[in-house]
């Protein structure tokens, strides 16, 4: 490459390459648009709670969906039975990073062309790849201690990768009931999981022990996205409208919204180590951090089994958390 | 300076609840929007996710954009913070990598240029891998870039380069 304008050009040429032009975009997104703001009317107007599904199949949904939580249930009292029974090994920093490098890696390989978000895809059965690829990914988190630096994000990889696992198995179950809105949601749900899995996995991976400043600046980036969290203002009023059926679609997107702002800190400090003269002040961001993050984690599984009195205990996580964030990252960038 | 009248009061219009006038100062900025998204995620199928995702939290928040501002920046940020948690992917789409068809008048040569640059340009941080795309495949000037990203004109000056040397370092190891 001679100079910047070949580079450039070659830039643009290979871009082009993986995105086509796209003329249905307009129409797509002003279809999208026009459902999801009848969505919002129906919420807001009405106070309308989405009305379960009563054919016999969508009904069956429903029962298996229960049932899956509770099984869910049942494996977050294994894993914490676990947690606290079995001695784990302790690793160091490198044999961490490379463990869950490892394993999300893996889980990217395992989803890879499985697409289940309509009745008419080819979804896999039970068992699929990337359930056993999860299941082996928590087993490795449970049979080994985290370095110092990792136990708080640690934990809550862990709590991720149940819900993970039970959203994969909502999905099939919504499948297998031919029921289109469990899938949605299930999917919907299943995305944020995936995606907060796989960002926190590879800042873990990637980490490195930070200056001062870098560190600093790291988290100032990340708290322009919780600056702007969309989603966390709704849910941060109890009585707000978005919410007043907790598995509307404005209050699933909140929810999912306010996870990925949230995230966005987590990364920032898996992704770079404080220095000592932060270590303190990191040790509590971290702490009321995973504390937000188990909230929405408790509201998000909620939306799945329309569970509102758990739905409102995750809020009231969260309620408190946030206040605690914002002081903790004032702290650390006005030191 | 007849165009601005009429765009701010379609702008007035679509923040008082006409959401025809919301469709119409949005179609121009979906192709920009759905050009960054594919630039940052590479997979047009995330792209038009983002873009989606980024049309609809608009309509939420067009309340916020305050008077006299440009809506292009205002809603090239909301994409730019979608692709950031890319926050409807799926797993296969996560980081999935488009290996697209090879064209018989493209050589083997330049896909693999193009594959090897578009990797190079997933390797880099976010803010310098947004700096360029918004720069070079978007063609945006630094000063709108930089209301885009809250940073200075000068900060993200020094992203495009800092990318653009990168880039230039990591296309050299991978051919070694």
């Amino acid at each position: 490459m001679d100079n910047e304008r070949t580079l450039k050009i070659q830039l643009r040429q290979a871009l082009d390459e993986v995105l086509p032009p796209a003329p249905w975009l307009e129409a797509a997104v002003r279809d999208d648009l026009r459902k999801r703001r009848t969505s919002r009317s129906a919420d807001r107007g009405l106070g309308l709670r989405m009305a379960w599904p009563r054919s016999g199949m969508q009904i069956a949904a429903g029962l298996l969906i229960v049932v899956l939580a509770a099984a869910a249930v049942a494996a977050l009292i294994d894993f914490r039975y676990r947690s606290t029974h079995v001695a784990p090994a302790a690793i160091d920093v490198p044999a961490y990073e490379a463990m869950v490098s490892r394993h999300i890696d893996q889980l990217v390989t395992a989803g890879n062309g499985v697409d289940c978000t309509t009745l008419q895809s080819r979804c896999p059965t039970p068992g699929w790849p990337v359930v056993t690829a999860e299941k082996q990914f928590l087993a490795d988190l449970n049979g080994s201690e985290p370095p110092a630096r990792f136990a708080v994000i640690d934990a809550q990889m862990r709590r991720h990768v149940v819900v993970a696992i039970a959203d994969l198995n909502a999905v099939v179950a919504a499948y297998t009931a031919q029921d289109q809105t469990g899938l949605d949601r299930a999917n919907y749900l299943l995305g944020s999981q995936g995606n907060w899995i796989v960002t926190i996995g590879h800042a873990i991976a990637q980490s490195h022990e930070g200056s001062g400043a870098a560190y600093v600046e790291s988290v100032r980036t990340a708290n322009q996205n919780l600056a702007l969290c969309t989603g966390c203002q709704p849910l941060e009023l109890t009585g707000s409208v978005d919410c007043t059926g907790i598995q509307a679609v404005l209050c699933e997107a909140d929810v999912v919204y306010a996870k990925s702002d949230v995230e966005s800190v987590e990364a920032a400090l898996a992704s770079v180590g404080a220095p000592n003269s932060l270590a303190a002040q990191d040790a509590l961001l971290q702490r009321d951090l995973a504390r937000a993050d188990s909230g929405l984690l408790e509201m998000s599984n909620a939306q799945l089994t329309d569970d509102q009195a758990a739905f409102e205990a995750g809020r009231l996580l969260l309620q408190q958390a946030l206040p605690a964030i914002n002081a903790d990252i004032a702290g650390i960038l006005g030191g | 300076m007849a165009v601005l009248p009429a765009a701010m009061t379609l702008l007035e219009a679509a923040k008082q609840g006409d959401d025809n006038a919301f469709e119409i100062l949005l179609q121009p900025l979906l192709e920009p929007g759905y050009r960054l998204a594919g630039g940052m995620l590479q997979d047009h199928q995330a792209a038009q996710d983002a873009v989606q995702e980024a049309a609809f939290k608009a309509w939420r928040k067009l309340r916020q954009l305050r008077d006299g501002s440009e809506m292009r920046p205002w809603f090239l940020g909301i994409v730019a913070n979608e692709c950031r948690s890319a926050r409807r992917s799926r797993w296969s789409s996560v980081v999935k990598v488009v290996v697209p068809a090879m064209a018989e008048s493209v050589s083997a040569d330049s896909v693999v240029s193009g594959l090897e640059l578009r990797n190079a340009l997933r390797a880099l941080d976010e803010k310098k891998r947004l700096a360029l795309v918004l720069h070079w495949y978007l063609d945006l000037p630094l000063e709108e870039i930089a209301t885009i990203t809250g940073a200075s004109v000068h900060a993200v000056e020094g992203q495009v380069q800092r990318g653009m040397h990168e880039l230039r370092m990591r296309m050299k190891e991978h051919r070694g």
